[in-house]
């Protein structure tokens, strides 16, 4: 009898490790409403409990972990939430449930996390393998996001969104030698944002509700047997934008006295985007060399109007002297277009030259060109108390393109025998950009090359010691953006090392020097980070320890030219230090676990001390029962406001339990 | 004759591939490693050996471990690869062999082969699929970053490395570098994907880390620097005279120019 997968499936059953997630560092999930994460949760227990019993080749698996925590925040709770964004409420931990079987269907997998008040973030994945080569997957990711903050300079500003991504994919690998695959994704991003909006020579409060979505659908075709591996894969990509302005306030955030009212603003526009993208990939090889060719072409077509295609209206009237002088507005309406096209090639190869010998070449080539224009009419609408109105119109025509293509190419010869790897190799790089915004606008053309060298050695013991060190060094010629360096020169280095009896030692650095000439603006930037990190495992793995420390200095001062016209140099110095403890053991049914991370910025510019820490304790009722509790803590100060400052910490107790059948 | 040609077709066929297994088979194996096998029969990886086939399923431990029959004879760690080779694992995943040596030859030179990312998985999935952690072992400097205030969060979970970095050369996230247009960021912020009108060139040429530190930051939004007006300026030599910095609604160029990713309706970005 031969041995195949299913019979020890059958016979050795027994032998079989109940197939559990670490929750080690993942007391987590997201957030939503609280009743759709009690919801789900009861309907997981219920899922779970209410498993079929399984009939012999069958295996069922399981892991429902979930808490429910109470947070308290001083200081500015927008802040935190600004960082963190988490709350009071449940949270899925953890949620996983798998299926072996022998029949049609082969293996079910569900992967879960979030669905809870607690956390800004949830996850779903479901999985399907079907006999003989079908795969089905379906996975659902969403994230909230919160802005909101007195001090910084983007004060004045309320975000909260959420950005939703589905995915769900089907493959075929039935036959041997071809594998198609069909998926569909889609995002969407919803909420509202409230800014400070500038008219009439005051900010008054702007809300806006997104309403953004992309939606793509693909194929993939991918061939095993030909001497070239290929892949291809087409895709339509549509984006769709349709987002609202409204009044969130008439009244003149900086000037609340100001007699003048923001009375409407709106927007009718639908931007829209199709993007079809084409690409193949071809690899092949032989023990002596190998390659990866691929080529992209895509042909994009941005459009905004409205939702019949005509103008779009954008519009803000604001009521002078509270409407008792007249209205005031200002009302675009146009139609925007931009056809772009691209086309993107790129080429590795490396050759075995010899036993210890490796060739390398790489290189990439990029172009694509845009056309856009802009058509319609602005006007300046007024009304006076007496229904009077005047008006004055200008037509807008503006046409203008963006073209770039970029280039590089990149040599190295490797030396590898034993322990030992020596490097060495040369790139050219060419990037040619030219623009024209508006019709009347400055044309811009820049073609700017680059070259290089970079080497380095590394050292890999058969104790455990490996270490490394490359600098590379880098120019550039003429300057797409003032920014861009003329001289770059990096050197890193690495050192890891396995100690014996579970102890670790990993050391890394890097220092980055750039600059550009003083008609340019002087670009001086140094950078240097360096970091140590030790840690020890038992060798079960039921204890372990460990610290981290990294530093990160920058220095970066480029000068500017203010809109006065008088000279002036933007510094910033960063001096920043991280500091990270963490452990875990186990003493019979009790599980510890805890670390906690300092973080100091000490630069002149904006320092900034923050703590973050936390600590879990579970006590096994069972092999298939957790009962936990967890604390958690945050401190955030800057040196030079208090305004978003805060301390938070968030505790609550945690169940687990898992199965297999 | 024909025949006989066909007959010893069918013969190489079917028996060819059993004669291919170089070494003892998996259930030669099992004999003294019974629960490894019984385990790596039922994880992920061997169930995908066996589904490709069961001849590859068989020999299985001979491929990784490089077990012949001297290993029967003399059972001895001596005699077998502990941790299977690259090789080993790249002569199944032969789309894996060109990208990983041409596109991340870092890895190569230092040593890093596909254990130390990936659990081959005797009898559990865990780390078959490289996660975050295994990044972190050698990449701590990037890991701190996600420590820093703000940072690319995912509730209390960090983001897994894969969802932006394309380790091995081909997936969804190297076709968006590929196209460049902000690289792997618009996958998610889907709102800033090219072409626009008006766009605004250094998102596009430079990508979005040409103002934002996408692992992490001091900075609220993840800038490069603490004042919005500082990063405008450092490029924005000519910003015309009547934005008089010493008043407040000028410090922050976001008040007003607030489509700073590109704009379909306005040449300034005032206007989305």
């Amino acid at each position: 009898m031969g041995l195949s997968r299913t019979t020890p499936r059958v016979l050795l059953a027994t032998s079989i490790r109940i197939q559990q997630t670490s929750t080690n560092g993942r007391k987590s999930p997201c957030r939503l409403r609280r009743k759709s994460g009690v919801t789900v949760a009861a309907a997981l227990l219920v899922c779970l409990f209410g498993m079929p019993h399984p009939s012999l080749g069958q295996e069922w698996s399981g892991t429902i972990d979930m808490a429910y925590g109470w947070m308290n925040t001083t200081g500015n709770p927008d802040s935190f939430r600004s960082q963190y964004n988490l709350d009071s409420g449940f949270s899925l931990d953890q949620f996983d449930l798998d299926y072996r079987g022998e029949g049609s269907l082969e293996h079910f997998s569900i992967d879960a996390w979030g669905w809870g008040d607690a956390e800004p973030a949830e996850s779903f994945r479901l999985g399907l393998e079907f006999t003989p080569g079908l795969q089905i997957n379906l996975e659902y990711r969403s994230n909230q996001s919160f802005f909101g903050l007195i001090g910084s300079d983007l004060a004045g500003r309320h975000e909260q969104w959420d950005l939703s991504r589905w995915r769900g994919s089907a493959v075929w690998t039935g036959w041997e030698d071809w594998t198609i695959g069909l998926e569909l994704r889609r995002v969407d991003r919803d909420g509202r944002i409230n800014r400070p909006h500038y008219g009439l020579n005051e900010l008054y409060p702007l809300g806006i509700d997104l309403e953004e979505t992309m939606s793509e659908v693909g194929i993939r075709v991918e061939n095993r047997s030909l001497p070239v591996r290929l892949v291809f894969e087409q895709t339509w990509a549509q984006y769709e934008r349709t987002n609202r302005p409204f009044v969130a306030g008439d009244r003149a955030l900086s000037n609340p006295d100001d007699p003048d009212l923001f009375a409407s603003v709106g927007s009718t526009a639908v931007d829209e985007q199709d993007i079809p993208t084409s690409s193949l990939t071809a690899s092949w090889g032989t023990d002596r060399w190998e390659g990866v060719a691929t080529v992209l072409y895509s042909n994009a077509e941005s459009d905004s109007g409205d939702d019949s295609d005509g103008a779009a209206t954008f519009w803000e009237t604001y009521d002078i002297g509270g409407g008792s002088i007249g209205t005031t507005s200002w009302v675009d309406e146009v139609v925007g277009s931009t056809q772009m096209d691209s086309l993107v090639g790129a080429l590795r190869l490396g050759f075995r030259l010899a036993p210890s010998w490796t060739l390398r070449l790489g290189g990439s080539y990029r172009d694509a060109s845009a056309d856009s224009s802009l058509l319609g009419r602005r006007l300046l609408h007024t009304v006076n108390p007496a229904g009077q109105v005047f008006e004055i119109e200008a037509s807008i025509d503006e046409s203008g393109y963006y073209d770039f293509t970029d280039s590089d190419i990149r040599l190295m010869l490797d030396w590898n025998r034993g322990a030992w790897s020596i490097w060495g190799g040369a790139f050219m790089a060419g990037r040619e950009v030219a623009w024209r915004l508006t019709t009347d606008g400055a044309p811009f053309a820049v073609k700017r090359d680059s070259d290089g060298f970079l080497g380095g050695a590394a050292w890999s013991s058969t104790s455990g010691i490996d270490a490394s060190v490359e600098y590379e060094n880098g120019t550039f010629e003429r300057y797409v953006f003032r920014t861009d360096p003329e001289n770059v020169d990096r050197l890193t280095a690495r050192l890891r090392a396995r100690l014996g009896g579970g102890w670790n030692l990993n050391f890394h650095g890097r220092y980055e020097q750039a600059d550009n000439p003083d008609e340019i603006t002087a670009l001086d930037r140094d950078s240097m980070a360096h970091g140590i990190g030790l840690g020890w495992t038992s060798s079960e793995g039921h204890q372990s320890f460990g610290l981290n420390l990294d530093q990160v200095s920058l220095d970066s001062d480029t000068d500017l030219i203010l809109p006065d016209g008088e000279s002036g140099v933007s510094i910033y110095d960063l001096d920043l230090l991280t500091g990270t403890v963490f452990g875990h053991t186990k003493l019979g049914r009790v599980h510890l676990q805890g670390s906690a991370t300092y973080t100091s910025d000490s630069g002149d510019t904006w320092p900034v001390d923050a703590w973050n820490a936390v600590a879990r304790i579970g006590y096994d009722l069972s092999d298939t029962t957790r009962i936990g509790a967890f604390i958690q803590y945050w401190d955030y100060d800057e040196k030079w406001v208090a305004v978003d400052d805060f301390t938070a910490t968030r505790y609550g107790l945690s169940l687990r339990w898992s199965f297999t059948r | 004759m024909i025949r006989c040609f066909f007959s010893a077709l069918l013969l190489m066929m079917t028996v060819g591939p059993l004669l291919a297994i170089e070494g003892p088979t998996a259930e030669d194996c099992a004999m003294c490693h019974d629960e490894i096998a019984a385990g790596f029969a039922l994880s992920p990886h061997g169930t995908a050996m066996a589904d490709r086939s069961d001849q590859i399923f068989a020999g299985a431990c001979a491929t990784c471990h490089q077990a012949g029959e001297a290993h029967m004879d003399d059972p001895s760690t001596d005699n077998i690869l502990r941790q299977p080779a690259d090789d080993a694992c790249l002569s199944c995943h032969t789309d894996q062999r060109a990208a990983i040596d041409s596109s991340t030859p870092a890895h190569v030179r230092l040593k890093v082969g596909c254990t130390d990312c990936h659990n081959a998985g005797h009898d559990s999935p865990e780390g078959l699929h490289a996660d975050r952690d295994r990044c972190v072992e050698c990449h701590q400097g990037v890991a701190a970053s996600f420590n820093l205030p703000y940072a690319h969060r995912n509730g209390t979970r960090a983001f897994d490395c894969a969802s932006c970095h394309s380790i091995h050369g081909q997936n969804h996230v190297a076709r968006s570098i590929l196209t460049s247009n902000g690289g792997a960021c618009i996958e998610c912020h889907t709102e800033k994907r090219l072409p626009m009108v008006f766009p605004h060139p250094p998102a596009d040429r430079r990508g979005c880390v040409s103002c934002h530190m996408p692992h992490g930051s001091t900075n609220p939004r993840q800038l490069q620097r603490p004042s919005v007006m500082m990063l405008c300026l450092e490029c924005h030599a000519d910003v015309p005279s009547y934005h008089d910095l010493s008043g407040a609604k000028y410090r922050n160029c976001q008040t007003c120019h607030t489509a700073i990713h590109g704009s379909n309706h306005d040449p300034s970005l005032l206007n989305e």
